[in-house]
């Protein structure tokens, strides 16, 4: 907290810039993930936060996953498409089918694709040119690498700037790379999370993440919707929390309506770990494009980034369509306690409250062992 | 003044211990928290020399024992002689059960004893109500016995009713909130959250989500959280998220008390937390255990599916008695949960269970620290 000087121990990611700047101004830090857009529309967003944050800092969130392949760089988006497999095509057109949704035709679907290839295929050259707009905007205070250990050369760079590094971590024995390479704050991702996660539920998770990465902070991420699980984390060792899903239920947030509706919806034991939307496992809610990836007759997804380069179509497909029975967008089992629209600085002080009430009981029972 | 669980029960700790071994029941009670014994490995006649025992060896204090009632484990299994076991179950099975103990090189069993170990296994450990119940009648005999616990299935009205009337408390497991509600109506008095991350019969939802929320279901019912536990700071946590108090399992079988043997014990301490998986291959419900090649086999593509509790476990209970005996290292695998990876080496019940109390005072004293910092800005 001392760090960023906030107010809240609470860390925010969104891909939405409104929630991003809510948090800031609420005193906590509100973190913007970057891979749905462009660099350009990214330049646009962060200007945007600038001019709506007043003086609080902000972080971004970029990826570096340690295997994307470099030889992607050098492709022209013709050859990267050809590597995926004709069968792989066809069959994501037929769930979009079994949902009465119409498919792109071939030519639709090879400037769709070329697009997202130009502008958003996960490869370090796209993080190194986000992180590029990122230097330019001096209210963004931190870049956060979403997935792999960020590049030396970058980290040099942004502390240069006076930027703070953080990465996810999902297994304590990955802390000794993120050390080595001096970050400054990592954030224990568990099993519970939505997006990019492990298999390591955070009750295990945090306390070991936080011995190992001592004397760097730790932040906890995995389900946290409430004040007493910031408590809770607190107890495990962390210094903050590290929360998303639970900003995909607000006004401000950029989730449909009928993707609120079905996470309003949703029970903790509705969503699922997939490799479906990006080659890596992400948590999502079970909806009808995950659960056709489970049948059998499915094909194993590809490896990172080219799942993406399949399916990024569809899932643009899907939020023109909004069927109800498809979408499955990421998040976390926390969305077993959402259960209506409310805003971002409602969210903030209902967390804020509860969590000090907590300490406070925690007070109280502390006192009363004692005695 | 303690927490209500604690004042319910007499406890000096909220530290509740399930092991399938006397001795660290016996050692989890005397030293101020509630021991439970886990019954499935037992037959009843077993079990009344094991609670013989405890009474002896828990200095006065009280102890507890665990059941399951698997609401799908049919009674029409029991009764089965070896020879009904190519009706029940599928040759491909048996098969591929045997292969494995083949490419292992895991002994048989000697002459005789094969039969002889399905029969105690029919007898007296298949899982099924009526067999439960046979354990029930064993455990109100014992009047140091103060718990029941079910740890898979809501205990039939009856059970629970003729606990009650002993003065047991009764207590069951839950995975997913929306169960809670058929544990409140069945009457339970306590209602153990069961994390995905816990050892043994577990389902999907971790606990930092799950025990909210069973707290939130529960209502006046107490709350115990069980996944995971293996350090004090862990127990600030749970009651942070509005538990009484904790149910452990896995910590247990790293002391020397434990009924472990020295191979699972160095597999147990070289293992992370990444090295268990739920698996159905030992009863027919997801259950978390060690990694090893019986688990992997049994969760590879080609693998038979498991069958539904009880086959499965008659289907693998002599390839266990085997994997039990000459201990093949690349098949042993033993339940746990992923608190596995901060166990690394060899302690006592005494010693785990005052580091957790220690760990756990310190924690609750940061964060009063933390909280009164805050106050003061």
């Amino acid at each position: 907290m001392k760090m960023f000087g906030l107010q809240a121990p609470i860390f925010a990611f969104s891909h939405c810039q409104d929630v991003v700047a809510a948090v800031s101004k609420a005193g906590g830090m509100g973190t913007l993930g970057t891979t749905r857009d462009s660099v350009e529309d990214l330049e646009n967003m962060l200007g945007w936060i600038d001019d709506h944050v007043d003086d609080e800092p902000y972080g971004v969130d970029i990826m570096f996953a340690s295997n994307a392949p470099k030889e992607f760089e050098n492709m022209t988006s013709k050859e990267i498409i050809g590597l995926v497999p004709e069968e792989n095509w066809a069959f994501v057109d037929d769930i979009l089918r079994a949902h009465d949704v119409p498919p792109y035709t071939k030519e639709e679907k090879e400037e769709v694709v070329e697009t997202y290839i130009k502008e958003q295929l996960r490869t370090h050259a796209q993080a190194e040119a986000r992180l590029e707009v990122v230097y330019r905007h001096p209210k963004a205070r931190m870049i956060v690498s979403a997935l792999g250990v960020p590049p030396q050369h970058q980290i040099e760079r942004a502390h240069e700037l006076d930027l703070k590094v953080g990465a996810l971590v999902g297994h304590p024995r990955h802390v000794k790379y993120h050390k080595a390479a001096g970050v400054d704050i990592l954030i224990a991702a568990g099993y519970e999370a939505g997006g990019h996660t492990g298999d390591i539920a955070t009750f295990v998770l945090t306390p070991q993440i936080a011995d190992a990465a001592a004397p760097i902070p730790v932040l906890h991420a995995g389900g946290v919707m409430r004040g007493r699980q910031i408590a809770a984390a607190l107890a495990l060792g962390a210094q903050g929390v590290w929360a998303g899903t639970v900003w995909l239920g607000t006004s401000e947030a950029e989730t449909t309506p009928v993707e609120k509706g079905l996470m309003f919806g949703a029970s903790s034991g509705d969503t699922q770990r997939t490799r479906c939307g990006s080659g890596k496992p992400v948590r999502r809610f079970k909806g009808g494009f995950v659960r056709a990836w489970e049948e059998k007759d499915a094909p194993e997804p590809l490896p990172m980034p080219l799942q993406s380069v399949l399916v990024e179509q569809a899932f643009k497909k899907m939020r023109n369509h909004q069927v109800e029975g498809l979408l499955s967008p990421p998040c976390g089992q926390g969305v077993g306690m959402m259960v209506e629209q409310t805003d971002v600085r409602n969210i903030f002080l209902e967390m804020l409250t509860e969590f000090g009430e907590t300490m406070e009981k925690m007070g109280e029972i502390r006192d009363s062992l004692a005695a | 003044m303690r927490t209500q669980v604690m004042k319910m029960l007499g406890l000096e700790a909220p530290i509740f211990a399930f092991s399938h071994c006397r001795d660290v029941v016996a050692a989890v009670s005397r030293a101020g928290g509630m021991g439970v014994l886990g019954t499935t490995h037992v037959t009843p006649e077993q079990l009344d020399v094991e609670l013989a025992w405890l009474d002896e060896h828990t200095e006065g204090k009280n102890y507890g024992v665990d059941l399951m009632f698997a609401s799908n484990a049919r009674a029409e299994f029991e009764g089965m002689n070896i020879n009904d076991v190519d009706k029940y179950i599928p040759e491909a099975h048996r098969k591929f059960v045997d292969d494995l103990m083949k490419k292992y090189d895991v002994p048989e069993l000697p002459p005789g004893e094969r039969e002889e170990v399905f029969n105690e296994y029919m007898r007296g450990m298949i899982r099924t109500h009526k067999s439960a119940e046979a354990r029930l009648e064993v455990l109100l005999n014992h009047p140091k016995v103060k718990v029941m616990a079910s740890a898979l299935g809501v205990p039939p009205g009856h059970v629970t009713e003729k606990c009650h009337e002993r003065g047991l408390k009764v207590i069951g497991m839950v995975g997913r909130p929306k169960h809670v509600r058929r544990h409140r109506e069945a009457g339970m008095d306590i209602i153990v959250s069961a994390g995905h991350e816990a050892g043994g019969h577990v389902g999907e939802i971790a606990g930092l989500v799950l025990t909210p929320q069973v707290v939130e279901e529960a209502g006046d019912i107490p709350v115990l959280h069980a996944g995971g536990i293996a350090r004090g700071k862990q127990i600030a946590a749970a009651m942070a998220l509005g538990a009484q108090g904790v149910w452990t399992g896995t910590i247990w079988l790293g002391t020397s008390e434990a009924e472990t043997t020295p191979l699972v014990k160095e597999k147990l301490f070289a293992a992370t937390s990444a090295d268990t998986l739920r698996s159905k291959c030992g009863t027919g419900h997801p259950a978390r255990r060690l990694r090893s090649a019986w688990v992997e086999a049994w969760e590879a593509e080609d693998a038979p599916k498991a069958l539904p509790m009880p086959l499965q476990s008659i289907l693998v209970n002599e390839a266990l008695e085997r994997m039990d005996r000459y201990q093949p290292r690349e098949l042993v695998s033993y339940p746990a949960g992923q608190g596995v990876g901060m166990m690394h080496e060899q302690t006592d019940v005494r010693s785990v269970f005052l580091e957790l109390l220690t760990e756990f005072g310190e924690t609750m004293e940061n964060m009063s620290r933390m909280c009164s910092e805050m106050n003061d800005g």
